[in-house]
């Protein structure tokens, strides 16, 4: 399709709402503290599943790239983030709402979302296509490498526990095993259970490991004293904005290319990106020691790179079908379950999809502006004020029912539940729902990938060609890597603590 | 206690990893591999994820103070929704909503369950809308 009718597409009146409705929706679902953006993306893709491909994907990219920018809302104006990502927005947006300039701090979390949110999406429109090309050399050998790379970044980033990230991954995988078995066309590991012959639906069970067990979590956290939001009337606030966006320039592209960088990375999401790009902006900074006082610059550090992010995540998804994060990995769900393959299939497919798919986020990001500026800001300091008692109820029930929808039968309703409740009790033990979505979503991947090298290396004769190629070599040693990196690190602390610990004894007993 | 929860989970995931694999032998072969592969795998990660859980005291409680009863209330209304609905959703939803909305109000006046069952039928009447009347799900 020529890119002047991927752009008509894109700007089809129809799909132009569409992208608005779920940018305000994600960014509403964002604002409240502990509902993040991938609860955010599952909770509607039972409802994209019946949609056209494009609209479908649009939707769930402008949930996303809504909700990145909307968790900074309860950030600023409560001190509490939406979600991880968004701490460091806290460090100067709370001060600042305490000094009266919370409208100020609001505005510049908007403006470096929508800055941030549309570099991220120029790098995704002029890079896909020349990393899709690349793609070309990959074989089913360099495949399955991938696939290993993007759980072992992510389950080594597993909240600290490097060990249970690679349990849930590898549990993730076992269960997307389930099913009938793709060379033979059996039915395996179903238990004698006719029902599972069809396999783990994938949309019931992201509703569970993502909505069902973080509705849980929240019922576990104490919010009784979660104060009410006040903006106040700051009439110079968008100038204010305006003018340090003029004057630091150099805070923006910095943030920009920290989180399209960082959102490339397997693993690596906002909650890194964000906080490298806000101690970068206060390292280089003239006064540093202002930082955390209040200062725009820190708002819009961390805002900025939260929202470059999108764009550098979808980017492995799109050309390798390596989702960048959690986030990514859903609406990389979304795509396999439209029938889409990521990666040059997606230039070549005919569709345009792709194309219209980055236009219309490109879009989504631009247009977060006036909808930010006339309507999320006021809806968020709405919803902020709506308490646990009617949102934890009503997203069990949304919940349920979409996964009810995408089966058409109870089984999926049943699954979502076993999952939301085994999410959960997972996550109590510090197995977190990321790995165990994502060992899902690449568990048939990585399994044809397997089976094709296995083949491949069969009929060659050594079995040495799954793993001695150029690039597979590379992959595997950025495998070996992001497993050992850690453990190194941890390493390196724990000595350090125990020298800490004897250097003190030490001057204790010299006393 | 915490530890043992974490015990049992990863007890779960060695006995299910191990049925897996042993299932997976019967299979033939190429396709035998992958599985296999992922069984052994994930159950000696988990193996050992168990037994460097052994070696630390018993943690902390499962729940923090006062948080136990509402995550179980939680547990047990997602299950009971799950039942009731196959019978119909438009008994169970707003009966589900009502409970939960109940349960986790701070204060109990006759205007707040006024309320809560007022945003209880709204909810239904909305999630109705959405999937059976917009998308056309036959729900149950």
């Amino acid at each position: 399709m020529p890119f002047s009718e991927s752009i008509a597409a894109a700007m089809d009146p129809t799909i132009l709402l569409m992208i608005a409705l779920a940018t305000v929706f994600g960014a509403i679902i964002g604002a409240l503290p502990g509902f993040s953006s991938v609860m955010a993306i599952s909770l509607l893709l039972p409802v994209v599943y019946p949609m056209d491909p494009l609209m479908g994907l649009l939707v769930l990219g402008s949930i996303y790239m809504g909700a990145m920018y909307g968790d900074a809302n309860a950030a600023i104006l409560l001190n509490i983030p939406g979600t991880a990502s968004s701490l460091p927005t806290t460090f100067d947006g709370f001060p600042m709402t305490q000094q009266g300039r919370a409208k100020e701090a609001l505005l510049a979390a908007l403006a470096g979302s929508v800055f941030g949110g549309a570099v991220g999406i120029l790098v995704l429109l002029f890079t896909f296509g020349a990393l899709a090309e690349f793609s070309l050399r990959f074989g089913p050998q360099e495949y399955f490498w991938l696939t290993v790379l993007g759980l072992t970044t992510i389950a080594a980033l597993s909240e600290g526990n490097m060990l249970k990230g690679l349990v849930g991954g590898g549990l993730g995988i076992a269960i997307s095993l389930i099913g009938i078995d793709p060379y033979w066309g059996m039915p395996r590991f179903t238990f004698g259970q006719s029902s599972l012959i069809s396999g783990v639906h994938l949309i019931p069970a992201l509703l569970g490991l993502f909505c069902v067990a973080q509705v849980l979590s929240s019922l576990a956290s104490d919010e009784r004293d979660r104060p009410t939001p006040e903006i106040g009337a700051q009439k110079d606030a968008l100038a204010k904005v305006m003018k340090a966006m003029g004057r630091r320039w150099d805070v923006l592209l910095r943030s920009s290319a920290i989180g399209v960088v960082i959102g490339m990375l397997p693993g690596a999401g906002g909650p890194i990106a964000s906080t490298i790009s806000y101690n970068e902006t206060r390292r280089w900074d003239r006064d540093s020691a202002s930082f955390g006082k209040g200062r725009i610059e820190g708002v819009m550090a961390s805002e900025v790179a939260n929202n470059a992010m999108v764009g550098g995540s979808l980017i492995p998804m799109m050309a390798l079908g390596i989702p960048g994060n959690v986030n990514a990995a859903v609406i990389l769900g979304a795509l396999m379950s439209f029938g889409m393959r990521p990666g040059m299939n997606l230039i070549s497919d005919g569709s345009g999809v792709a194309m219209s798919f980055m236009i219309g986020l490109l879009i989504s990001s631009i247009l977060l502006a006036p909808l930010g500026y006339f309507l999320i800001i006021r809806v968020s300091t709405l919803v902020l004020r709506i308490p646990r008692t009617y949102l934890a109820p009503t997203i069990l029930v949304f919940a349920s029912v979409g996964a009810y929808s995408v089966t058409n039968s109870m089984f999926g309703v049943i699954i979502m539940a076993a999952l939301g409740i085994g999410g959960y009790a997972f996550r109590r033990i510090g197995v977190e729902a990321a790995p165990i979505g994502l060992g899902l979503i690449l568990g048939p991947i990585a399994e044809r990938e397997f089976t094709s090298s296995l083949l491949i290396a069969q009929a060659q004769g050594s079995y040495l060609t799954m793993v001695f190629r150029p690039i597979s070599l590379v992959l595997i040693a950025l495998c070996v890597l992001s497993i050992a990196t850690p453990l190194f690190l941890s390493l390196r602390n724990k000595r350090a603590a125990r020298l800490g610990g004897r250097l003190s004894a030490g001057g204790e007993a010299g006393k | 206690m915490m530890s043992v929860l974490e015990k049992a989970l990863l007890a779960l995931v060695v006995v299910f990893c191990a049925a897996l694999t042993w299932e997976a032998w019967a299979i033939k072969p190429p396709a035998w591999s992958f599985p296999v592969f992922t069984g052994v795998l994930t159950a000696a990660l988990a193996g050992w994820a168990l037994v460097h859980s052994r070696t630390r005291p018993m943690g902390g409680p499962i729940f923090s103070e006062g948080s136990a009863g509402t995550v179980m209330a939680g547990m047990a209304g997602l299950v009971g929704y799950v039942l009731l609905l196959r019978v119909s959703y438009l008994a169970a939803t707003p009966v589900f909503l009502f409970l939960g909305y109940l349960y986790l109000l701070p204060e109990r006046t006759l205007r707040s369950i006024a309320i809560a069952a007022i945003i209880a039928v709204a909810t239904t009447g909305f999630t109705w809308l959405c999937f059976a009347y917009w998308l056309g799900v036959d729900l149950p």
